[in-house]
């Protein structure tokens, strides 16, 4: 008995020490490995991860997921593009919502995959890592592939750090917002679609005061607006461009300004201002979630909603599975419509852009070491963009996850499982530079005139002239700054301050950092004209 | 039992309480009301109503939606792994460290408390933390979930308090008994602290069970995503898309309907919350006792 407690003794004793050293050198290497690593890291990489000119071509690519299956390495319609570019991929999947955490602590763990989707260029850890030279300039490389060669020159600006593009863009349409409304509701109410802000302004006093659901009851109003105050789409900021409000910054005799100390721009807040008062908009907007955003117009309640021009159609396809539901649809009908705007005091139309690509595609320079890799890659990318392997990126495989129909329409497979674990995700890869794809989903008249209108926007886009710079003060202060005048705004509009407070916050905007804000882009705005 | 004599006031201020209470308890209580009943509500009513209790139609959709594939159910697996052996191995070493460290008749005992201290005080963050794990080869590993906090400073230094509590007559009287100091540790302590056991088991449990973050730094194979990874992934999903322009693809992501939102949640919560009852006892005695010095 007592040599078993001696035993036992002994045992409590290594494992209390055992406990105390790794708790300690935890400790220590918490502090010390930060320094050491990094170097440790890079000759480590060269042996595991290096792409050494070998057939197929390994590719490691690190791509956001949206849903909570996932296309696995070995999946078929991954296995077919192995197959046709001679490579062999490997996707790290990262959940969206949490994408930003896991870039930033794999762009410091300097394990850097082969290829890797940059959500936002201008973000501070991006850009240092391509200040300190992690990732290849693609720029110069383009010109020698035959659908890279052809990237809009636009969005490559719009997509650059300092005129240079450090990866390649994921192209979308820069004509792409608009306002959605109630066709049935216009219809109803024997109104055309507006063309002035003045017939905008009618059409949702109608809608509110109308009965344009028909039911005999007054529970209708005009327009959902949502809490959102972001760059874009927010409704106020489509809205705000109709009266002549520059986007983000205005060029004023060769100086920039920015948009909120324009005349134009408190005009449209005052036209908000004047919704919100007589109850056109839902009183709420402030704190109303934008996950419910078309809820009130599949529910009859409100008629309108700004955003972009390609959410007619789903909000027509909710309405149709409503009132599928409810055993009343009429498939053939559609209950919404899209214009790309309406017209502004000068007779022109101004619509907000977007910056017409979605995130970027870098390599890193740890992963892919020498320029014949590069090229490689590029070459990769390159082969994505043709139009049959947008076709697969988008809808996998014919036959086994879409099928064409008379029209050369996509018809996809009903299947969502299958279309998620193996299809869905995949797109994330491509670029869609220059052409969209060689077959769509079936279109719908809504859908073909919601593309129409996209491409017509373009020439009506109100650009950001301020877009391609990154500003030290904004990255320090942006964001209380945006608060400033995001807060002045909405109360401006809800009617808890009037215009001298209004014009306080502009003042308080200034002092806070506005002023040194204005003087940075103005000297990059000067710097980038020569 | 006697009826105790109450004045008017006496009984004034009892109902006031009791209706201010009442308040407290259902505005914490309704809104998860809410959310079960809306994982059983379909879809046209959630968009419809605004609030409500009980669904007009009952409707197993979402539930049914996301078991259709083994996502989910998986990724309750790890989180049960995760948690139950996580909590072991937290318990393990926080006790066998608390208690030599409760003992005045250790050596180094100041120095090694004020190490752990110094650990509590400062910690080396996010991306050392990452290396650490990445030169421990721990990346894409469980281990990577379990035993960097296999044991937390604080909860650690409450543990060690409470064995103090415990008068050394007792442990003495058991050495003169015969019993050793693993005995003693078995026998004596650990019985005699049930409640502050169930505390922390309550708390590294609940713990395991929230923890998302480090599950999405070091884990990168989505087989072996956490249950809490999925439900922020769904739950966020919507907000992503109204709000982030990078989140709108060639083909739109659908955000995923209210009611999966909901059954989502209540599949993520429903789990942990069962454990509550069964501590509920100890637990409240526990968090006293780890307090309140005598």
């Amino acid at each position: 008995m007592k040599r078993n407690n001696k035993k036992v003794k002994k045992l409590a004793s290594l494992v209390l020490i055992g406990t105390i050293t790794a708790t300690t050198l935890i400790g220590c290497s918490q502090t010390n490995n930060g320094n050491n690593t990094p170097k440790n890291v890079v000759a480590n990489g060269a042996e595991t991860n290096g792409t050494k000119v070998q057939d197929p071509l390994k590719i490691n690519i690190m791509l956001p997921i949206f849903k909570t299956n996932y296309p696995k390495d070995n999946s078929p319609v991954a296995a077919e593009i192995e197959k046709i570019t001679n490579t062999d991929i490997h996707f790290e999947w990262v959940p969206n919502a949490s994408y930003a955490d896991k870039f930033n602590i794999t762009l410091a763990s300097t394990k850097l995959p082969t290829i890797m989707y940059i959500g936002d260029v201008k973000s501070p850890s991006f850009v240092n890592a391509v200040k300190s030279g992690a990732f290849w300039e693609v720029g110069p490389y383009l010109k020698d592939y035959k659908n890279l060669s052809e990237a809009n020159p636009v969005t490559l600006n719009n997509s650059s750090i300092d005129g240079k593009n450090y990866g390649l863009y994921r192209a979308r349409a820069l004509g792409r917002n608009g306002v959605q409304l109630r066709k049935d509701w216009l219809e109803q109410l024997n109104l055309e679609l507006p063309q002035t802000v003045d017939e905008f302004y009618e059409m949702l006093k109608a809608f509110k005061e109308q009965d344009p659901d028909n039911n005999g009851k007054a529970d209708t109003y005009g327009m959902v607006l949502v809490k959102w105050t972001g760059q874009w789409a927010s409704g106020f900021d489509t809205i705000k461009l109709w009266f002549g409000s520059p986007n983000k910054w205005g060029d004023v005799d060769g100086q920039l300004v920015p948009e909120h100390q324009t005349a134009e721009y408190f005009e449209a807040l005052t036209f908000m201002k004047k919704l919100y008062d007589e109850k056109l908009i839902n009183q709420d907007f402030a704190i109303y979630d934008s996950a419910k955003w078309v809820d009130p117009i599949v529910n009859n309640q409100a008629g309108v909603i700004v955003d972009v021009i390609d959410g007619a159609a789903r909000v027509d396809d909710k309405i149709h599975a409503a009132l599928a539901a409810a055993g009343t649809d009429q498939p053939d009908v559609h209950f919404m419509d899209v214009i790309g705007g309406v017209k502004g005091a000068d007779g022109k139309l101004h619509t907000l852009p977007t910056s017409g690509f979605a995130g970027i595609l870098a390599i890193p320079k740890s992963a892919v070491k020498t320029e014949d890799e590069l090229k490689r890659v590029l070459a990769f990318l390159d082969q994505l963009s043709e139009p049959e392997m947008q076709t697969m990126l988008n809808y996998g495989l014919e036959g086994v996850h879409y099928t064409l129909d008379e029209n050369d329409a996509v018809v996809i497979s009903k299947d969502t499982v299958l279309m998620e674990s193996e299809v869905e995700g995949i797109n994330q890869m491509g670029t869609y530079s220059p052409v969209p794809f060689s077959h769509l989903v079936q279109q719908t008249p809504l859908r073909l005139k919601q593309t129409e209108l996209q491409i017509e926007n373009e020439a009506f886009i109100v650009a950001n002239p301020a877009e391609p710079f990154i500003s030290k003060v904004y990255t320090e202060k942006g964001a209380q700054l945006d608060n400033i005048i995001n807060d002045a705004r909405i109360k401006y509009i809800v009617g808890q301050i009037d215009e001298a407070a209004f014009k306080d916050a502009l003042a308080l905007w200034r002092k806070s950092g506005g002023d040194d804000l204005i003087k940075e882009m103005n000297e990059l705005y000067a710097a980038s004209k020569k | 039992m006697a009826k105790t004599y109450k004045s008017v006031p006496g009984t004034l201020f009892d109902v006031t309480n009791y209706i201010l209470l009442s308040v407290c308890a259902l505005t914490a209580i309704l809104p998860f009301i809410f959310v079960i009943s809306g994982s059983f509500a379909t879809d046209a009513e959630l968009t419809k109503r605004t609030v409500f209790l009980i669904p007009e139609t009952f409707s197993l959709a979402a539930y049914k939606f996301i078991f259709s594939t083994d996502t989910i159910i998986k990724a309750i697996g790890v989180s049960m792994f995760v948690t139950v052996f996580g909590t072991i191995v937290n318990l393990f070493f926080t006790v066998t460290m608390a208690y030599p460290l409760a003992r005045r008749a250790l050596k180094g005992r100041n120095t090694v408390l004020n190490l752990v201290i110094f650990s509590m005080l400062f910690g080396g963050g996010m991306i050392p933390t990452y290396l650490v794990i990445r030169e421990l080869h721990l990346l894409d590993n469980y281990g990577a979930l379990i035993l960097p906090g296999a044991i937390s400073a604080f909860n650690l230094i409450i543990v060690k308090n409470f064995f103090q509590e415990i008068p050394a007559e007792i442990e003495e009287s058991a050495k003169i008994d015969g019993c050793n100091d693993m005995g003693i540790l078995w026998k004596i302590v650990l019985p005699l602290s049930m409640p502050v056991l169930a505390t922390f088991t309550l708390f590294y449990a609940v713990g395991h069970w929230n923890d998302f973050f480090s599950a999405l730094l070091y884990i990168n194979t989505p087989e072996k995503w956490p249950l809490q990874v999925l439900l922020r992934q769904i739950v966020l999903l919507s907000q992503a898309a109204a709000g982030d322009l990078s989140a709108m693809d060639a083909t739109y992501v659908q955000p995923p309907d209210q009611s999966i939102k909901m059954a989502v949640i209540v599949v993520g919560t429903i789990p942990i919350l069962l454990v509550y009852p069964f501590l509920q006892k100890h637990f409240a005695k526990g968090v006293m006792l780890g307090s309140v010095k005598g």
